[in-house]
């Protein structure tokens, strides 16, 4: 079986549960082997590759890679203008994707936080 | 698709209205028949664990699933999410994505007008225009007697 298939029903199990924390490894394992085969399908321009791509951005946005799921999507929207037939469908959808990952409200991941600027302080710390 | 989890909701669904095996009107496009489902019964703490909604979507995808294997030779073959939704791919083997399917369930309410709205949302679904080209499927399941389903075709916008 899929292992992609066996994570999405362990997933909708453990966040009807509540356990949130227990999902995150399984969202992470996703979104890099939706990633990864969506790398391999695009670049024979298999459009089930992009089926697979906001995959990922969905599973990378869920676990909070929120910096990781955008430049996917810019990636994503730089191919898209590319292309001739369906361009318009993909830009929609990967507006659509990038509105829906402004609205989560999930904890950033560390890798997220490590780009980060400093909060500006008013005053220097006594 | 991994179905373990499904199955003990889709019982759920079912028995909460029906005794084993249950009689339902099945609507193929514009043809019209019935189906008896078996089914065991489920341990009775689902209902008090699990909310209803989330047990009739899963009946719902079950069925639908059936239907797809009785009716069109084809199988779910993966769900996908995508952002705040999920897609629901079928095919005739686990690498074919020809399909996409549009799927919803109800207790008691109206079976035609869940069937309408099914279809709709398949005629506006993005996966059936270009460069995904995918025809499509819908199914409406409805649970409580007169229970019955519905399952239609729908040709990609290529």
């Amino acid at each position: 079986m899929d292992r992609t298939q066996f994570i999405y029903w362990q997933i909708e199990t453990l966040e009807h549960l509540g356990a949130m924390r227990r999902a995150y490894a399984l969202e992470v394992e996703a979104a890099n082997l939706h990633e990864q085969r969506s790398k391999r399908l695009l670049v024979t321009n298999d459009p089930n590759g992009w089926i697979d791509l906001f995959a990922a951005v969905t599973y990378w946005g869920k676990s909070g890679h929120h910096v990781h799921a955008h430049r996917l999507l810019s990636e994503a929207e730089q191919a898209a203008t590319g292309l001739v037939d369906g361009r318009d469908n993909l830009t929609t959808e990967i507006s659509r994707l990038q509105s829906w990952l402004r609205s989560l409200n999930v904890v950033p991941a560390l890798s997220d936080l490590a780009v980060q600027s400093l909060p500006a302080m008013p005053r220097m710390a006594a | 698709m991994s179905p373990e989890p499904l199955v003990l909701t889709a019982r759920a669904a079912l028995s909460k209205h029906h005794p084993s095996p249950v009689t339902m009107s099945v609507q193929h496009g514009s043809a019209s028949g019935a189906a008896t489902v078996e089914f065991a019964q489920p341990d009775p703490r689902i209902h008090d664990t699990i909310e209803r909604p989330r047990i009739v979507e899963h009946g719902a995808i079950v069925i639908a699933s059936l239907l797809l294997n009785h009716l069109e030779g084809k199988q779910l073959v993966r769900v996908v999410p995508r952002g705040d939704r999920v897609d629901y791919y079928v095919g005739e083997g686990p690498e074919d994505l020809r399909w996409v399917m549009e799927v919803g369930g109800t207790d008691r309410g109206s079976l035609e007008a869940l069937r309408g709205k099914k279809r709709e949302q398949l005629a506006e679904s993005p996966l059936r225009q270009p460069p995904f080209n995918k025809h499509g499927f819908s199914c409406a399941v409805r649970f409580e007697s007169p229970s019955g389903a519905c399952l239609d075709s729908m040709a990609s916008e290529a």
